[in-house]
């Protein structure tokens, strides 16, 4: 509690003081207001597993610009946590005096009251030393395959974030910026490797190292490559080496994107192969309303068999408004998803959701 | 779970039926040939508005339809696909590029005139010139009052265009070198609305395009050359810069026939008119 309201407090203090001081300031909120139907198998019937309605998303966003050169973001997300359950079962193994070993199974109360607070994003952009890019150090995207280009136009996380290949964001410092002409993008990361969300003892003292190109050689059609590296270190990562080819085709109202994914991770000299694919197309039937599909394959271990599972994703996202450049205001989100291992007898799991998600920016206070 | 799904795209269809009703825009249905959008750059806006006034004339069945916003946001419509023509006063940036190769539009350049930009204060001010440093002296907040530049013992206000402008991008690259504007600027969102400003504020200062000018307010010689036609033409006016429209792809159809109407002996004497220099 005393940690939500300092974090209150650290906002309202800097949404009001830093206003007050030279450049540009702008604050975003984005709220995404989920309703999730979870249907599973059991005994030969679907029965619903899931029914709940989540704020999945609440970042609150702080953009200020010292200069033309130097460029600053910190986000806060606030989200509902422990799914909405009223209580769980906690199993746990106890050895007595006499060595005899127990099994307790008591019902808990979750540790988090409804919602929780998470930093998504703290950095600092240096426009100095390259031209036409920038030097990025802090809470940043991370530059590998198709995550951070992610927009949730589909409700399902992007391909790596759902696989758990790699987080969205990671403490780092990161240096690219854009090929001549409008040819495309460049980047190479030096970061922790373990994600936003762990700190102190979870990060190991193995960096990951990353490197991503966007070119685009003709307008539509982006080639987009990444690689990952993390050398052995301390589990749950031993060792993790991936590459991602993304291409990307657009034009008028259809857009594919594809993303191969290879990678080796796991114990150093016997690593574990994976391999996965995503092929999702869309189409734009009017400025506000576009229709999509999607289909994900996933390999973890590519020396077992049937081990793997697919995703199949269908769905609409229709936008009430569209606020600037394009970006979205108020939009409807509906998916109906179904994932299905290759194992004999493997039943599909349904998932339904229906979002509505609002984004809002105040206007720019100050001047450059 | 049938009546909940159903329940759920019922209230789905309904805000959307709400909002739009059922006759959407499809993309794919073939654009009215005689409808054309132009949206951008306040500076280009009097050349636009003016050559979509003469050629509407000359083709009654066209429909053209004239917007401001600044150079940032018709850039930004072109990427979107909301419109056909981006009126701007800078050229596009690799940010803006790469977005939108990356979504399929290949943005193509046409300079339609030339511009200066003018510095302008209210007409009862006694000053007549003023050197680019000192003027990048106010702007960065160095100098506060009239008299430090040979004016009047009175504090100056300072006008600017804001972030989305392509004259307050040019502006900061050809007189601020980079640095920021300062932090008591009024920023405002048109030429218009800075040229009315100055036009009601003694100790006003602003910046617009040629086109821009009138008596109402007065403009300095900047490093003794006065902003004019013939100075921005013959170079001797260093505030000058070129004013582009871009379109996806070379220029086609109705935008093509505007184009070419802008860049003909016609157009590019409405060019003159509005106080801009010709560039054919």
């Amino acid at each position: 509690m005393r940690k939500r309201l300092f974090s209150l407090g650290l906002t309202v203090v800097i949404s009001t003081v830093v206003p007050a001081f030279a450049g540009v300031t702008q604050f975003e909120a984005y709220n995404w207001m989920r309703y999730t139907m979870k249907l599973e198998k059991e005994n030969g019937a679907y029965a619903t597993q899931e029914s709940q309605w989540a704020l999945k998303r609440g970042y609150l966003r702080w953009k200020h610009k010292f200069t033309e050169r130097i460029d600053t973001r910190v986000n806060i997300d606030l989200f509902s946590s422990a799914n909405g359950r009223l209580d769980r079962v906690e199993t746990t193994g106890i050895t007595d005096v006499d060595s005899t070993e127990h099994t307790v199974v008591k019902k808990v109360k979750p540790k988090k009251n409804g919602a929780d607070i998470k930093l998504k994003y703290a950095y600092v952009k240096l426009g100095y030393l390259i031209p036409q890019g920038d030097i990025t150090v802090g809470l940043q995207k991370f530059y590998f395959g198709t995550i951070y280009e992610w927009k949730y136009m589909t409700i399902e996380k992007s391909l790596e974030d759902v696989e758990k290949v790699c987080a969205s964001a990671d403490y780092g410092v990161s240096l690219g910026g854009y090929l001549p002409k409008g040819y495309g993008t460049w980047r190479f990361q030096v970061a922790n490797g373990e994600g936003y969300k762990h700190t102190g003892g979870d990060v190991n003292t193995e960096p990951a190292y990353v490197a991503d190109l966007r070119f685009i050689p003709i307008p539509g059609l982006t080639l987009g490559g990444s690689a990952l590296h993390e050398n052995v270190g301390t589990k749950p990562f031993e060792k993790r080496q991936w590459l991602s080819i993304s291409p990307r085709f657009t034009s008028g109202p259809i857009d594919v994107w594809v993303n191969f994914l290879l990678g080796e991770t796991g114990d150093k000299d016997e690593p574990t192969k994976k391999q996965g694919y995503m092929i999702y197309p869309t189409v734009k039937l009017s400025p506000n309303l576009e229709v999509l599909g999607r289909y994900d394959h996933w390999d973890p271990d590519i020396d077992r068999e049937d081990d793997g599972h697919n995703r199949y994703i269908a769905g609409f996202n229709y936008h009430l408004c569209k606020r600037e450049k394009g970006r979205p205001g108020v939009m409807i989100q509906v998916n109906w998803q179904g994932e299905k291992g290759e194992a004999e007898g493997s039943e599909m799991e349904h998932k339904f959701m229906a979002q509505l998600r609002w984004e809002w920016a105040s206007p720019k206070f100050g001047s450059l | 779970m049938l009546r909940r799904i159903s329940m759920i795209a019922l209230v789905a269809l309904t805000l959307i039926g709400a909002t739009e009703g059922i006759a959407w825009d499809w993309p794919w249905a073939k654009k009215k040939a005689n409808t054309l959008t132009l949206t951008g750059s306040t500076t280009v806006l009097p050349v636009a508005q003016r050559a979509a006034e003469e050629y509407m004339k000359a083709h009654p069945k066209v429909n053209i339809t004239v917007r401001g916003g600044g150079s940032g946001v018709g850039i930004a419509a072109l990427i979107d696909g909301t419109t056909d023509i981006a009126n701007a006063s800078r050229p596009m940036k690799s940010k803006e590029l790469k977005s939108a190769r990356s979504k399929g539009i290949n943005p193509v350049e046409t300079v339609i005139a030339r511009d200066g930009i003018a510095i302008i204060v209210h007409p009862s001010n006694p000053l007549e010139k003023i050197s680019l440093q000192d003027l990048k002296a106010i702007y960065l907040g160095e100098i506060n009052r009239w008299s430090d530049v040979g004016g009047k013992p009175e504090p100056i206000v300072t006008v600017s265009r804001d972030v989305a402008s392509g004259t307050f991008e040019t502006f900061k690259k050809l007189v601020l070198k980079g640095g920021k504007t300062r932090g008591d600027a009024l920023m405002l969102a048109s030429n218009k609305a800075v040229a009315t400003t100055i036009a009601q504020t003694p100790g006003g200062i602003g910046y617009v395009g040629l086109g821009y000018l009138s008596p109402q307010v007065k403009p300095l010689q900047v490093e003794g050359v006065s902003p004019s036609p013939q100075t921005v033409s013959s170079g001797e006016y260093i505030l000058a810069r070129p004013l582009f429209m871009y379109t996806n792809g070379k220029p086609k159809g109705l935008a093509k026939e505007l184009i070419d109407f802008i860049l003909s002996p016609e157009g590019q004497k409405i060019v003159s008119d509005v106080g801009y220099v010709p560039v054919k």
